[in-house]
Order: C-alpha cells, then structure tokens, then sequence
C-alpha cells in the first residue's frame, strides 16, 4: 500500500483558479449533442410543458413560507395571538399544495425522462444487431454495457432530475431576489452578496471534480476489463503460475482509482464547509446589518427573519445550479457515447433496393476478392467458383485467411474489391437477413452461451421441438453424452460452455448449425478437436442431410480432407491449387507437400 | 475505550436495522457487523480522531441558535447594539470554526472511505487469485465485477461515512433536545410530540424506496446481462438471423420492464419530500399556536421562539436521515453479505503449510490409482499412469476420455477424489504451487490471449525474462515469420479474446509462452490442432531439439502429431485401453490401429510412393 498521494492540490488549484471559473467545460459540440436528445423528448412534449408550468406554481409556493414565518414573529412580538391561527391554517395549505404540485411534478419528469431512456435503450439494441463483425473486433463488451446501462441513465437523469432542477433554481432565484429587491433594497444587496460566493464554489467544484468523476470511470472500466480478463483466463494464469502479474495490473488500477478517491475527496472537504461558512457568515452579517436596522425601526423583526429565511433558500438553487451544470457535462459525455454507437454506420450496409434471395440452389462464386483488416491485406485477387451441393475443402497455410474466406460468404466483412455470387446474384444485391438464412456456418472458436445446452442447440430456432433438437444432436454425435448428464439436454454449460470437453463443445456448435437447415453449411476446422472415430462418424450421417447442399470444410486431418469432393488451396490471398485430393497429390504441388507431411511423419516413426 | 463503545453501539444499530427488516439472511447480522469492523480496526486511530472531531463539530451545531436567540433577545429587542456586534462575531468564528472541523472530518472520513475501498478491493481480487479452477468454473464474470466494483464501494459508504453520520445525527438529535428542554419544557415537549408519527412514516418511506430501488437494480441486471449476452455472442447471433427477432422483443420486453420499475421508484421518490415536509409543516403549526401564545403571554421571549425553530429543525433531520439510513444500511449489508461468503469459499485445491519449494530435477510423472470426478460425474476410476524421465507420451483417445482432466491433475489445477500425482517421486500437494507450474508448462487446448502486445503475451510465461530471451524463444520455434507478418510485429495489441490472430497464430504465441517458460515438464493439449500440417511439421522439428532433457506429454488427434512420442497411450472413458511404442500398438490390431486406417488407410500406395520425399 503506497502512501495516499494527493496530486493536483492547492498551488495547482490556485494557479488553474482565474482560468476555469466561468468556462464549465462542456464536451465539444454538446449544443448538437443536446439539440439530438431533445429530439427523443419531442414526442413527450406535453409532459414537458406540464412539467415547467408546476415548476412555476411551485416555486411561487414556496416563497410563501418565508413571508408567513415574518408575519408570525411580528404577531408575536405584539404579543398577540388573535390571527396566529390564520397563519397556521395558511403554512398546513401551502405545504399541502406545494406537496401536491412537487409530487406530480417529479412524477411527470420521471415518466418523461423514462420513456427517453427507453427509446434510447431499444434503438441502441437494434443498431448493435446491425453492426458488422469489424465494429466488434475493436470494441469490448463492457464498453457497450456501459453505453447501454449508464450513459442511458445519465441521460435520463439529465432529463429528469438535472434540467427541471435547474429551471426551478433559475426561477425561485429570480423571485426571491425580485422579493427581496423589492422589500428592502440595501438589505437585499447584504443577502445576495452571499450569492455569488457560493456561485464560485460550486463551479469550482464542478470544474475540479467532474474531470475526476470521468477519470474514476474510465479506471473501473479498465479494472472491470482486468477483473474479466483475470476470470476468462483463470486456468491458463494458474497453470502459468503467474497470478501475480494479473495482481500487478489489478493494482496499478486500484492505486489509481485510490488517488483519484482522495483527490475527490479533498475537494468535497473543501467545497461542503465553505458552503456553510458563506451561509453562515453571510446570515451573521445580515443579522448584524439587519439587527441595526430593526433597533433603528427601519425594518420590523420578522422581515428580518424573512430575510434570513430567503438567504437559506437561495443556498440550495445556487447550489444546484452547479450540479445541473455537471450532470449535464456528464450527460452530454454519456450522449457522446451513445451516438458514437448510434451514428457507426455498418459496414456491411443493405442497398435501399436489396431484393429478397429466397432458398439457394448454392452455387457460390468468388471473382477477384480482394480483402483486408485495417492494417493488414489478406486475399488478393482470390477467385473460385463453387458448384451446387459441392463439398469442398479449403487448405492453406496457418493465417493464410481460410477463415476470411468463409467470412466472407454470409457478408460478415465486405470484400475491398471483387465480388461474392450465390446463385449468381451479388451479395450484396440481397437482403442481408435472406442471405444469412441460406448460410449455416461453424465457427472456428466456438462460442456457447451460458444458458441450457437445449437452448444453446436451439439458438437460430427458438421454437424448435425437442424432436428436431435431438435429430441434430444425433448427427453431430452428441446426444449420446447429453443424456449421459444428470439434466440431459437441461444442463446449464458455464460461460463460454467452459465444463464441456473442446470437442463436446464443437459438435453441440455443429448441431446448433445443422438445426436451422442450411442451403450452405460451413465448417471451420469445426472438429479440430474431435477423435478421428467420431469425426468419421458425424461425416457419416452428415452425408444424408448435406447431399445437395454446398459445404465448406476446413480442415487440418486427412481423413477429413478425403471426404471432399474438391480442394482449393489458398497461399498469399490466392487460390494457388483446385481439384480433386487425387489430382493434386498428383500434380505434386503445394497441396501435396502439405499433404504428405502427415504421411512423412508417419514415416520417421516407421 | 470510546471506540469500543462507539463500536458496540454501532453494532446494536446495526443489528436493530437488520431485525427491524426481519430478512432471513445466510449471514447473521452481528458476525457481518464484526466482520466489517475488523476492517476498520487498522485504522483505528483515525477512526477515534473522527469521532473527536464529530463530537465538537456538533456542540458548534448546537450552540449557534442558542447564540441567534441571544443575538435577538440581548441585542436587537434591547436596542443594544454593542452586544449585536458581539454576537455577530461570535456566529462569524463559529462559522469559521465549522468551517474548519468540517474539513478534517471531510478530509478524515473520505481517506478512511478510500483506504477501506482500495483494501478490500485488493483482498477481494486476491481471493479470486487464490481460488481454484473448479471453482471459477462456475463464477460469472459479471458477478465478479459487480461484487469488487459496486458491492465493495456500497459496502464503504456505508462503514465509514455512514457510521459518523449516525453518529453525529443520534448525538445532535439528544443535543438539540438537551438545549430545548433548557429554553421551555413545555415547548420541548410540544415539538418532540411528533416525533413518532415521523417514525413511522419515514420507516415506511424507507422501506418503501427500498423495494422500489432493489426493484429497479434487479430489472437493470438483467438488461445489462442480456446486453452483455449479445455483444459477447454477437458472433453467433449474426450467423442466425432467426434470432434477431426474438432478441429484439426480449430486450424490448426487458427494457420496458425497467422503465415500469423506474416510473414506480420515481412515484416513491416522489412522495418522499412532500410527506415530510407536510410533517415539519404540521410541528411549525405547534409551534407556532402554542409558541405564539406564550410569547404573547410573555412567558418566553421571542428570540427563544426563533431559537426554537432552528432546533427543531435540528430535531427532525437526523430522525428522517437516520430511518433513510435504514435502508443504504439494508443495501450496504447485502452487499457486505455477497462480499463475505466470497471471502468465505476456500479453494478445494489448496497450498500445504508444509508446502516447499521442490527442485524438479528428472521429471518422472506418475499418477497412483487416480479417483476423479466433477460434481459426481465421474471420469477416473483407478487410472494408473506413468511417464519415466525425459519420455515423450503421446495420449491418444475419443473427447470427453478425460485427456484434458489429466493433464488438469498433473498440474494440480484440481486435486484428485484418492489416490496421488507424483512429480520425481514427491507428491504434487507437496510442492508450493509456484514451484510446480514454474517448472511445468502446458500449452492448453484454447489457447487464451490477453488484451496486450504479442511481446508481453509471451513474457507472461516468465514475467523476468528480457526482450531478447523472448525473441529468442520465438526464432528458436522458428515463428519468426508469424511475427513478422503481424502489422507491428512485437508490438501488435491483441484485441480482447484475441480475434485479430487466426486461431492458429494464437497457438503458436501461446506454445512460445509455455517454451519461454524452460520448463522440465512439458505439456502439449492438442496444442497444435488448428495448425496446417507444414506449419506443424516445421514446429515440430524445432520442437525436437528443445524437448532433449525435458518429459513431455502430448495429447493430440493427429497422427502426424503423434509421431514424437516414444510410446502412446490410449484412453477410453477414462481408462487406458493401450499402451505401447507406434509398431506395437498397429500389430495389436485395436483401437490404436482403427485409427491408423481411418486417418491414413485409404490410399498406402501413395505412401509408399512418396516416403522418399522429404518433410521440407
Ligand atoms: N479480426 C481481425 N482483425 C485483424 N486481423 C485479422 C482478423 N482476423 C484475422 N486476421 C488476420 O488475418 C489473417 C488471416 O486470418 P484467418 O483467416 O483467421 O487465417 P486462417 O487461414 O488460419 O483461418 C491472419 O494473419 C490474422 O492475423
Ligand atoms: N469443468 C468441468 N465441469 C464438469 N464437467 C467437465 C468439466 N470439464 C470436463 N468435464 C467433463 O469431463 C469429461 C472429460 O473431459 P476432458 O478431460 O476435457 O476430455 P478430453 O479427453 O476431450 O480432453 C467430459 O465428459 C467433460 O464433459
Ligand atoms: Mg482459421
Ligand atoms: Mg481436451
């Protein structure tokens, strides 16, 4: 534990304090940021309305209080107590009705703000279903929860707490200091003398610590990101005996957020008493001036504690107004974030005029593919055409982009240059959801979710019956060791499926693949894992259900490779080799090496 | 001495909050309290300098409208403008002096705050670290973030600043009532005359947000895990467009949920203010009925009237925040609960006291009629299985044999149900579990990346090893080429989970890792199945030179994989159906030889034709 560090105290603050004061900083372009939300709240325009007009009548409400307490202290000390009763008959209305108008006020600005966040919440759904894989090859998961749990909340509390807040404080602000101007003007310029000070103190909290806050939030994500990666990569840390590293990191981040703590926590030392010392110095003044004036008969007692009264209540709205200003800082940050989300276009786009692809025949075809990740070009010029119902293998060299290939098909990424046909139409020309629905495809790193194997067998069928779940399950070999299970097909897996097997998992990938009744099936190096014996097995029954469909396999065996009726092999972005195993093991090139290095090895045993 | 009944009282608050609730808990209230003392106990000097320093700042709170009732009564209604002046002053230092004590105790409680928070983050993260395999198995991610980043800040609040701020509203509370009884008895008892009704309905406030708020957490999490559902399978769910539909009305229906919970907390929150201050407006009446009169009838003055209303003020607030308090306490120990029973799991797998650092110096393996089973599913029942020094085993065999799990007991990931893993003789458990798997590696079945540079995922196999041992490991496996085809080579930042390698190139960085490591043991788990065979086989021929003088085990489904061992193994249901050198297990015609044929059996005459040619 290294000693609390407090960075950025007095002289730094002292320095910072003639630049800031005034200059909330707003983050960049947030009049357009706002201008966007408030087309949300457009359509609850009417709660809007009902919201600023109760702001008006309450705070009219409330600067009653005041007056009615003068007016009692004045009665009092004529001691007489003939009309107390009307006073205590006008605070019990008052309360009663302001009560009323805040409770329907808060009630309206929350079902507002609520029903923005909603809408908000659903439309940031639906984008990131449209997003394409390269949006989610940069960002992690804990990014968009964020987005989609916190700033949406941030934005609603902008709206619901922070905006009708801050009307409120602007609009008792005016009427008090109106009434007070009013009453007695040089009492008046002594009571709001306190205002700015307070003013000041509360933007510099709000310059200081907001700054802060994002900086706190940025370092439990990254602590968050740590704490996931230490529970993914448990076992592979424990079997490396390097938990420690992970500590280190976690540390690094602890200590971090720990300073920012304390930095956070000067300033609100500083801030939450000086507050009470400007009250409290100001209503001493006010007494002092004030007292003079009553024991000089300029003023009576009770519009004194009138006075005294009102400064208090200006506390709070000045106050607040700083706050406001941070929440809406903060909200608008939260707006950023949600319309970086919202204005990412797909990078795969449907056309306007996408027509529908209906059921495919299979026939796929590549022409010049060419294709790259940001910083790196994979295929160049790759070309290959595939017949209906034709089972062909892809081979190449590890990272040679056999799976960006297959990617490639049910428009995962969108080639740089070239063209992809099913049928003999562009894919790009269809309706992305009627391509996908041709296309059933294996992933080489297979992801389960952590729900129930029936559910994650069911997952591209929802309505399935256990029938069709258990005719899959049996192809792809694996409802033999469902049943095995205490639960069967109930059994909940771990995250990421993490209490199966590689190869229970890959096959359950498989079943879930074949539930959904492809035209094209693509199998990633999808039984890398699986003995050879099951491997031929699931080929076996496999064979029946794919007669007429395409089917792309990947892989690394032999024997697999055999079952395929043609090989393509890939080396530098480019289809180098085509034909049968037999004619390539012939031609004696690339395929053949590769080939015969299974067998050569073989041979060094012998 | 102050601290200890300060303590005690704090816990019979505690406790009381609790009963009040009457919540069946797992963990009695009494041993969380003394749980979360226990934290606090480190710091106990700063804790009793808070107190102090509470306990003076609230005889300034109680003392300034005493000195507003002198200011009017002595001075104004007097006509005495010296003693105005006088008491001015004394309100300016008292101010002054508030304003002073508020910054220490600012300053005090908020570093208590965050000392306790970077504490127990630490232990809890630690913990995790310590736990074993079986049991994080079965822990989600999200549960583990929520606990260290949400529970343990709600759990802080709570202990520290909470605990002075009851302190100092119970101390005002008496204080306040104290001065009043001293200005006029019947007044007092007048003001303190609502009290109850105050009780009651702050309670049932209390209560009331509670639910509501627990209502609005509840619903929240479950969007939140929905949403972290699909990010994270955002993969899968792209590849089934059936599914989209069906996503799209859940999150709505989700989402809507929440809202519904949102609007119903607001409701609660909303009557909160209004019903309190219809309250307070009901004790300013008495006030000022039965005030105004005795004023009136010159039995108290009017500045005790005024005095009156600020300590009244002083009267209700710590009653409201202490009832609302209630229930952050409510949340704070279920919060605290969740973080205990953490704390309280101890791992199954285990260091020995006695555990030391063990030489391993040949690097026999043997497993001794291993019993081993998850959750009752058994997979060993009496496996015996040996590997002499320097041996290099293959094992072979169907998925879901146990070939994994083996390798697991070896490293001692898990501990076997009976029977013992020895490692040069010396029972695993007896080793510090650093000496085992420093000198061990494995290069497991999925490969797992880490959100950093391919240098540094590498160096995680030995955190002291430089640069150029790094590179040398990796030119030694001859995956220069690898790096070099990566767009900032070394410095390429592997993207979460790793999706901007191939799955092959993860591999391959994960097996330098497990190399760079020297290890004597090494452990390959199908550690090359996404590798194409050339790759592989050039792999292999580095790998031939560096695993001289070192045991190794290799489970694979590849034959060509295969052929480095010098006996095989192979492993049915958990059970070694064969065992023997390559030639021994084909004449013996059985599982070993089906696969043989099924891998190789189709065309030998190719074979024979093209033995000649060599690997490269
Ligand atoms: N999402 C990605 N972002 C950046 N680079 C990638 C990504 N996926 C793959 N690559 C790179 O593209 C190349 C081809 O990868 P891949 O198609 O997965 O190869 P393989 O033939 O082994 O399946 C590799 O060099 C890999 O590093
Ligand atoms: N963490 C776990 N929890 C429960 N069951 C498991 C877990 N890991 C593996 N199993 C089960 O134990 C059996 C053996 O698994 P494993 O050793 O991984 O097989 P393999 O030989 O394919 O490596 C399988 O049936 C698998 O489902
Ligand atoms: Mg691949
Ligand atoms: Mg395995």
């Amino acid at each position: 534990m290294p000693e609390p560090i407090l960075v950025g105290t007095k002289t730094q603050t002292i320095k910072q304090i003639n630049s800031f004061l005034f200059a909330v900083q707003m983050p960049s372009g947030s009049k357009h940021l706002f201008r966007r939300i408030m087309g949300y709240v457009a359509r609850e325009r009417k709660l809007l309305c009902g919201v600023l007009i109760l702001i008006i009548i309450g705070t009219f409400l409330n600067i009653m209080g005041p007056v009615i307490a003068g007016r009692v202290v004045d009665i009092a000390v004529l001691k007489s107590s003939s009309e107390l009763w009307v006073y205590a008959t006008a605070i019990i209305l008052l309360t009663l009705s302001s009560g009323a108008v805040s409770f329907v006020r808060e009630y309206l600005s929350g079902l507002m703000s609520q029903k923005v966040v909603y809408r908000i919440r659903v439309s940031i759904y639906k984008h990131l279903q449209d997003l394409s894989y390269s949006f989610y090859d940069k960002i992690d998961a804990g990014q968009i929860i964020s987005r989609v749990s916190r700033d949406t909340e941030n934005i609603g509390g902008m709206l619901g707490f922070a905006i009708p807040n801050l009307i409120a404080s602007l609009s008792t602000l005016v009427t008090v200091a109106g009434i007070l101007l009013a009453t007695n003007l040089r009492l008046a310029l002594i009571a709001l003398t306190a205002t700015p000070f307070i003013l000041l103190v509360s933007l510099f909290f709000n310059r200081f610590v907001r700054p802060l806050f994002e900086k706190n939030w940025i370092e439990i994500s990254g602590m968050s990101t740590i704490i996931q990666e230490g529970v993914s990569g448990f076992k592979v840390l424990k079997a490396l005996g390097v938990e420690n590293e992970m500590f280190k990191k976690f540390d690094r981040k602890n200590v971090e957020i720990y300073n920012i703590g304390m930095r956070i926590t000067f300033l609100s030392a500083i801030t939450w008493p000086s507050l009470g010392l400007i009250v409290g110095v100001g209503s001493a003044v006010l007494y002092w001036y004030g007292g003079i004036q009553v024991i000089a008969g300029g003023i009576t007692l009770g519009q004194l504690v009138t006075f005294t009264m009102y400064l208090g209540m200006l506390v709070w709205p000045i106050m607040s107004i700083g706050f406001v200003l941070s929440r809406y800082a903060e909200a608008m940050i939260s707006a950023r974030r949600i319309f970086e989300v919202l204005d990412t276009e797909p990078e795969v786009k449907e056309k306007p005029n996408a027509i529908d692809l209906g059921k495919v025949k299979g026939e796929v075809r590549f022409e010049n593919v060419t294709f790259g990740y940001e910083d790196k070009t994979v295929l160049k010029g790759l070309s290959f055409e595939v017949k209906p119902g034709e089972k062909v293998a892809i081979v190449g060299a590890t990272g040679s982009g056999k799976s960006t290939i297959v990617k490639l098909i049910p428009r995962f990424y969108d080639p740089q240059e070239g063209r992809i046909l099913i049928d003999g139409v562009d894919i790009r020309d269809v309706k992305i959801s009627s391509l996908r629905r041709n296309i059933g495809i294996v992933h080489q790193d297979v992801f389960l979710f952590p729900t129930s194997i029936r559910e994650n067998i069911a997952y591209g069928k929802p309505n399935a019956t256990l029938e069709e779940i258990e005719r899959v399950a049996k192809i792809a070999r694996i409802h033999d060791y469902i049943i095995s299970l205490p639960n069967g097909y109930d059994t909940v897996v771990g995250e990421r499926g993490v209490t199966l097997s590689g190869g229970q998992r890959q096959r359950i990938a498989i079943a879930r693949a074949l539930l959904v009744n492809p035209s094209i099936l693509i199998l990633d190096d999808s039984t890398s894992s699986v003995d050879s014996e099951t491997e031929r097995e699931i080929y076996e029954s496999l064979k029946e259900l794919v007669k007429d469909k395409t089917v792309f396999i990947i892989t690394q065996r032999l024997s697999t490779l055999k079952l395929a009726e043609r090989i393509i092999v890939v080396e530098n972005g480019r289809v180098i080799e085509d034909g049968t195993h037999e004619e390539l093991v012939r031609k004696g090139g690339a395929y053949a090496r590769l080939y015969l290095t299974q067998y050569a090895a073989q041979e060094v045993v012998k | 001495m102050l601290l200890r009944r300060w303590l005690s009282k704090m816990a019979w608050h505690f406790h009381h909050a609790a009963g009040a609730e009457g919540k069946p808990k797992e963990v009695a209230t009494g041993v969380l309290v003394s749980w979360l003392l226990r934290w606090l106990y480190p710091m106990k000097a700063r804790v009793i300098l808070l107190a102090l320093i509470a306990l003076v700042s609230l005889l300034v709170n109680v003392v300034s409208p005493y000195v507003s009732k002198l200011l009017i009564d002595e001075g104004i209604t007097r006509g005495d403008v010296d003693a105005v002046g006088r008491y001015v002053l004394i309100l300016v230092l008292i101010a002054a002096g508030g304003w002073f004590l508020g910054f220490l105790r600012g300053i005090l409680s908020g570093s208590l705050n965050q000392k306790l928070l970077y504490n127990m983050r630490s232990a809890v993260f630690k913990h995790m670290e310590d736990m074993d395999v079986a049991y994080m198995n079965i822990e989600r991610t999200g549960k583990m973030i929520s606990l260290i980043v949400n529970d343990i800040n709600a759990i802080g609040d709570v202990t520290t600043s909470g605990t002075i701020e009851v302190l100092i509203n119970s101390l005002t509370l008496l204080g306040s009532l104290y001065m009043m009884l001293n200005m006029h008895l019947g007044l007092s008892l007048a003001t303190a005359s609502i009290v109850p009704l105050m009780l009651l309905l702050s309670s049932y406030l209390a209560r009331k947000t509670r639910q509501a708020y627990r209502l609005t957490r509840e619903k929240l999490s479950e969007l939140t895990s929905s949403v972290e559902q699909s990010v994270s399978g955002s993969r899968v769910s792209q590849s089934f467009v059936e599914r989209r539909s069906v996503d799209t009305v859940s999150f709505d229906r989700l989402s809507s949920e929440t809202m519904r919970a949102n609007i119903k907390a607001r409701i609660v929150f909303a009557m909160i203010q209004p019903s309190l201050d219809a309250v307070r407006a009901l004790s300013y009446v008495i006030l000022i009925l039965y005030g105004g009169s005795l004023v009136a009838s010159g039995e108290i003055s009017i500045g005790v009237l005024i005095a009156f209303f600020g300590y009244a003020e002083m009267f209700y607030r710590p009653i409201i925040t202490l009832t609302t308090f209630y229930s952050t306490l409510q949340a704070a120990l279920a919060a605290a609960e969740r973080v205990y029973l953490f704390l309280q799991v101890k791992p199954v797998v285990k260091e020995s006291t006695e555990a030391k650092w063990i030489e391993i110096k040949s690097g026999r393996i043997e497993l001794r009629n291993i019993y081993f089973d998850y959750d009752g599913n058994p997979v060993f029942q009496g496996l015996d299985f040996k590997v002499e020094p320097g041996e290099i085993v293959a094992i072979v065999g169907p998925t879901g044999a146990g070939k994994t799990t083996l390798t697991n007991l070896i490293m001692r990931l898990y501990d076997p149900k009976s029977g013992e893993v020895l490692i040069d003789g010396y029972n695993v458990k007896e080793f510090r579990f650093q000496s085992l798997r420093k000198q061990m590696a494995i290069v497991p079945q999925e490969p797992v990346l880490f959100n950093e540079t391919v240098l540094e995922n590498i160096r995680l196999g030995n955190p002291e090893a430089s640069d150029e041992d790094v590179k040398k490991v990796v030119s030694e496996l001859g995956l220069n080429e690898l790096i070099e085809s990566l767009p900032q080579k070394y410095d390429t930042v592997i993207s979460i989970g790793g999706g901007n390698l191939s799955v092959g190139q993860r591999q391959l960085i994960s097996f330098a890792r497990a190399m760079l490591k020297n290890p004597k043991i090494l452990i390959l788990d199908e550690a090359t199945s996404s590798l194409d065979s050339y790759t592989e086989s050039l792999l292999q021929k580095a790998m031939i030179r560096l695993m001289k003088g070192r045991t190794c085990i290799i489970v694979a489904h590849r034959l060509s994989t295969v052929r480095l061992a010098n006996r095989i193994v192979f492993i049915e249901n958990g059970k070694i159906v064969e065992e023997g050198t390559h030639e021994e297990l084909l004449l013996k015609k059985g599982a070993y030889a089906k696969l043989y044929e099924l891998q190789f059996g189709i065309a030998p005459e190719i074979v024979s034709k093209t033995s000649s040619i060599s690997v490269n």
